[in-house]
């Protein structure tokens, strides 16, 4: 499979559209599905798969091979996803700081995101909403680590690669990405103690 | 507790990839020929660039070439000192 994939991207380095097509079909669910876990909503999931494709069609001439072809993409999607996730975030604080001082109260209101994400079975639902409402609390870092090895299933070592960091560094974020999930589920829904 | 702290962290266990809308790809290809059609329109400005420059040595050189030609002219001065030579 490694092989077809390099296959396919010296192909796109040297412009071709159809085997930019065929690596689409390969990767657009991977693509997605990491960016819809950052993101949250399907038109900003959408945004970021775009934007990933057209980077492949830009930069595949400048792959040097150093890692896998899967790696490489899944870097490009965690890099975007982020970038849009960071922009969001600070329109977010900016709006928080006028309805700060157009609030008669004064009370600032805050937006829990409300993400059903279109894979999970009904009967975990809204576990799972539960769920991404606490991950999108999680630092960068332990949200990298947490969505590539949980959500998108992918061995500690690809992880490991795709974040740039050694399996043990990825094995301590988790371990404390877990850990803050944990904090998070109890602060989301105190009710549920009962 | 801890069970259902357990079964939110499982949640997403076996769940399947979300996929994209299926037109999502033909927004990418029309990105992609915006973007190359972008790069096409910004050469006629190299273009442009160099006429400019061309035209710049070309009046310089004209300038140049009309200033020799000046010198071999002679000046209404040396015409009317020549005048003056009456009485030789």
């Amino acid at each position: 499979m490694q092989a077809l994939h390099q296959k396919l991207l010296r192909e796109v380095a040297q412009g071709s559209e159809p085997a930019l097509g065929d690596l689409y079909q390969l990767f657009k669910d991977r693509v997605y599905n990491t960016a819809i876990s950052y993101l949250q909503n399907t038109a900003d999931a959408a945004e970021v798969t775009q934007d990933v494709f057209v980077k492949i069609f830009q930069s595949a001439s400048r792959f040097e091979g150093k890692s896998s072809v899967s790696t490489w993409i899944y870097r490009i999607t965690v890099n975007h996803s982020l970038d849009l996730l960071n922009h969001k975030q600070r329109q977010k604080r900016f709006g928080f700081v006028v309805r700060l001082f157009q609030h008669e109260t004064g009370a600032p209101s805050i937006e829990l995101p409300h993400f059903d994400h279109p894979g999970v079975i009904l009967e975990n639902k809204e576990n799972a909403r539960i769920l991404f409402q606490a991950i999108d609390a999680l630092p960068t870092q332990q949200k990298t680590a947490f969505i590539l090895s949980f959500v998108e299933e992918l061995p500690r070592k690809e992880v490991a690669d795709v974040m740039e960091l050694s399996l043990k560094a990825v094995e301590s974020l988790l371990q404390r990405a877990k850990a803050n999930l944990r904090s998070s589920l109890e602060n989301i829904y105190p009710d549920r103690r009962k | 507790m801890e069970n259902r702290k357990d079964d939110i962290l499982k949640s997403i266990e076996g769940a399947k990839r979300a996929q994209p809308d299926p037109q999502l790809y033909a927004a990418i290809q029309a990105k992609i020929a915006g973007i190359e059609h972008l790069q096409v329109v910004k050469r006629p400005y190299v273009a442009l660039a160099a006429a400019c420059l061309g035209l710049l040595i070309f009046a310089n050189v004209s300038m140049l070439s009309n200033k020799d030609s000046a010198q071999k002219t002679p000046s209404v001065y040396q015409i009317e000192y020549a005048n003056y030579s009456l009485y030789q």
